[in-house]
């Protein structure tokens, strides 16, 4: 009996003394430009800016339990729209939605957990609810759903132009007036992520996609950061940044602008986070992860001169790059057919009547004929002089009169060649160690080629 | 992998492989006696094949397999794949068997509307004459004229070594510019289609043994060039460019000399009272041959012609806009045809 007694006092310590180890964020969702809600599974707090700046509380405790649904789920892991009094919360992977309205958060749909569209953009336009690309069933897919309030169920709705075929994948998004920017994403299969470095555009109004070019290359084009990455509407800007980074991009899109920032005051940041107004608004675990607190910064000090700026797409430094390149091979392929032409050897083409290239040609006499062929059926292009010497003598002309006829028709042929292609033919040298011994060589930058006719 | 690693790559794959390709074909067609005849129109009077083309098609299907399959190359594959294949087996059989005029001409047509049909065509004149959106009846018109002139554009001009496939390789490193800052999943063909030149490029200069574009070749570069146009022409497609140039205009400039050469034949051969299509030598660049010019020079100082027209045009365009612009280039394009080709 002391043993019980001693065991219930030991409890009740236990249970008054204990710390509650609080490890769930609120979920923050933006009411309108000065206002904010945070919920958690057991009521919600609408926090206000007053006058001076201030933020005041008004909590309340939900007049009906959550859905059991959403009872198993982190609530900062479900996205969620707001229109003004009314938030919709969509199930990770869609399908399910919910609603919260006059202090109820109620499931409103009559679907089921589709899980095809996780990491999918949940957004709403004319008071209509979309989803938009996504993960799940392993690949990617760019499909765009719209709830249907009447029959509770999402339907597919058609888009035309050039859709991202094959998925959104941890994608940026960002909605400015009728246009959705959906860029910085992933083609995912069962065995892949490829990066689509394409900025694409979607109206909301036609539902046609349009691609605007390839974004910058500023951006890390590796799956495993991606799903890092805490991603943060602002005005008509999105703000990029990694947990415990000291660099932050605000992003453009309709001004094609990228503005890196750098900050030490951001390094608590997490992804749970909203912007009201001017105001960051973040929750951030303590170090005993026993409760949170709220934190609130002024953007108009974070952001007061970005240390770099880039274009978000189309990147002309990119193009420019690219056109020196491009240029530097058109060069060099010119200068390469310009100087293998110069040097290599030029062919002309010897038949029974004449010499010719592709272009020119000029006739040729027998003697001539036969001289050329000598030289071109040698092995060095090389032909001694009493070879040729031997060709014109005859019995019924002296000797000096054969030579004569010899040099005659050497020199013609020079001429006549030189004449039509301005080059030396034929060349005459002496062996170095018998400079009697002449010889006729064709010059060096000739190769003749024999053809049959 | 860095994206430019592989263009590099490929790039070089390319190169290789073409020129391997060219010479094994080569062989391949000499020994089957597939040569090309000699006669008073042709520019060679050597050993010729018009295996080129063919060997040009076969680097570009393996390259392009290569960079399918490790995922980085996305070429609408359909009906452009269609269309490029059938221009390359009209040309093929066309070098074997000689195809009648008008066959040929109504299977352009056919290849035109596979890929006008397939999403690729003209719909905007992009304030040429003032005018920007257009009829869809009317852009599929301009859109298959477009294709029929450019593949007879570039069929024509390819009468001297080197002179289609630099006038190609120029387009292609154009286009491709345009391609990599705004479509990039396209660019890798454009390393692939260079090299691949580049390798023919290497056989086609050869003094003895030379390969021939053949009209697989030619047919096949225009189904690709023309293509490549439409596709800039789009209006729904994003270029760079649009700030600094007019699309048509800079489409106009990169296929300079194939269109001006071919606009001056027609009308030239109108005159004459012949047909357009007739063959003869009245082509700008065998007006350089005749002047003494060999080929490869008449063939270098068109292209730095066209590419001096191409820089004078986008450094004038912000200044002076189109119609100066224009104006400027035919007064230009004169005074050179009186210096140079008179």
């Amino acid at each position: 009996m002391i043993l019980f007694f001693r065991f219930l006092v030991l409890l009740f310590c236990f249970l008054s003394f204990s710390q509650e180890l609080v490890t769930e964020l609120p979920l923050l969702v933006k009411k309108d430009s000065i206002s904010f809600y945070s919920f958690s599974k057991k009521g919600v707090s609408v926090f206000s800016f007053n006058d001076k700046g201030k933020l005041t509380e008004d909590y309340k405790g939900y007049d009906k339990p959550i859905p059991r649904s959403l009872e198993s789920l982190e609530l900062t892991g479900v996205d969620a729209v707001s229109n003004g009094d009314i938030v919709y919360f969509i199930y990770p992977g869609g399908g399910i939605l919910y609603r919260f309205k006059n202090n109820v958060i109620e499931r409103i749909d009559e679907s089921f957990a589709h899980r095809n569209q996780l990491s999918g953009k949940f957004f709403m336009y004319n008071k209509n609810l979309y989803l938009l690309g996504g993960y799940g069933y392993w690949e990617s897919n760019s499909y765009l759903t719209k709830f249907n309030f009447q029959s509770g169920s999402w339907d597919l709705v058609s888009v035309s132009g050039q859709t991202p075929k094959k998925g959104i994948n941890q994608g940026s998004y960002l909605q400015k007036d009728n246009v959705l920017y959906v860029f910085n994403f992933y083609e995912t299969s069962a065995t892949s992520s490829i990066y689509n470095s394409n900025m694409y555009e979607l109206n909301l109004d036609d539902f046609r996609w349009s691609k605007k070019g390839v974004i910058n290359s500023i951006f890390d084009n590796e799956i495993e950061k991606a799903y890092s990455y805490i991603k943060l509407s602002f005005s008509e800007s999105l703000i990029v940044t990694f947990p415990k980074s000291f660099v932050f991009q605000l992003i453009t899109p309709n001004k094609n602008l990228v503005e890196i920032y750098k900050t030490e005051q951001l390094n608590q940041f997490t992804e749970n986070s909203i912007i009201v107004g001017d105001n960051l608004i973040y929750n951030t675990l303590n170090a005993e992860n026993s409760g949170f607190s709220m934190v609130v910064k002024t953007l108009s000090e974070l952001l007061s001169s970005p240390s770099k700026k880039e274009l978000l797409y189309n990147d002309v430094v990119v193009f420019n790059i690219y056109l020196i390149v491009a240029g530097s091979i058109l060069l060099i392929l010119l200068l390469t057919v310009f100087v293998y032409f110069k040097t290599s050897h030029k062919a002309f083409y010897l038949s029974s009547d004449s010499i010719y290239t592709e272009e020119k040609s000029i006739p040729i006499t027998k003697n001539e004929t036969y001289f050329l062929k000598l030289l071109t059926n040698s092995r060095s292009d090389l032909v001694e002089n009493t070879l040729i010497l031997n060709h014109f003598k005859n019995d019924s002309i002296s000797l000096d009169a054969s030579i004569k006829r010899k040099n005659n028709m050497i020199s013609s042929l020079n001429k006549k060649f030189f004449g039509r292609f301005d080059i030396i033919l034929i060349t005459k040298g002496s062996d170095p160690k018998d400079s009697r011994q002449v010889y006729y060589t064709l010059s060096p930058s000739i190769k003749l080629i024999s053809k049959k006719t | 992998m860095s994206d430019y690693f592989y263009y590099f790559i490929f790039l070089s794959l390319s190169i290789l492989v073409s020129f391997y390709l060219n010479g094994y074909v080569f062989r391949m067609f000499s020994s089957s006696k597939m040569l090309d005849p000699v006669n008073e129109r042709s520019s060679h009077k050597t050993q010729a094949t018009r295996s080129g083309g063919l060997a040009l098609f076969l680097t570009i299907c393996i390259c392009y397999a290569l960079a399918s399959s490790v995922g980085i190359l996305k070429v609408p594959y359909g009906p452009v794949a269609i269309g490029v294949t059938l221009m390359a087996l009209l040309g093929f059989v066309d070098d074997l068997f000689s195809i009648r005029y008008r066959e040929k001409f109504f299977l352009q047509l056919f290849a035109g509307l596979i890929i006008v049909q397939g999403g690729w065509s003209i719909d905007s004149f992009h304030g040429v004459f003032g005018v920007f959106e257009i009829p869809e009846w009317f852009g599929f018109l301009i859109s298959m004229f477009v294709f029929i002139v450019v593949i007879n554009a570039l069929n024509l001009i390819d009468g001297l070594d080197g002179l289609a496939s630099l006038v190609s390789i120029k387009f292609f490193l154009i286009v491709g510019g345009l391609l990599l800052v705004s479509e990039r999943e396209m660019f890798l063909f454009f390393p692939i289609i260079i090299g691949a030149l580049i390798g023919f490029l290497g056989h086609n200069f050869n003094a003895s043994k030379k390969v021939f574009l053949g009209d697989t070749g030619s047919l096949l570069l225009g189904s690709i060039i023309a293509f490549f146009i439409l596709f800039v022409l789009d209006s729904s497609n994003s270029i760079i460019t649009d700030p600094y140039i007019s699309r048509p205009l800079l489409m106009v400039l990169a296929l300079f000399y194939p269109l001006l050469d071919t606009l001056r034949a027609v009308v030239l051969r109108s005159f004459k009272g012949q047909s357009p299509f007739v063959a003869d030598r009245i082509h700008l660049h065998h007006r350089l041959v005749d002047k003494g010019y060999e080929h490869w020079a008449a063939t270098i100082l068109i292209l730095c012609l066209s590419v001096f027209f191409l820089i004078i045009n986008f450094i004038l365009y912000a200044k002076i806009g189109l119609t100066l612009c224009v104006l400027t280039t035919v007064v230009l394009c004169l005074i050179l045809y009186k210096f140079l080709f008179k």
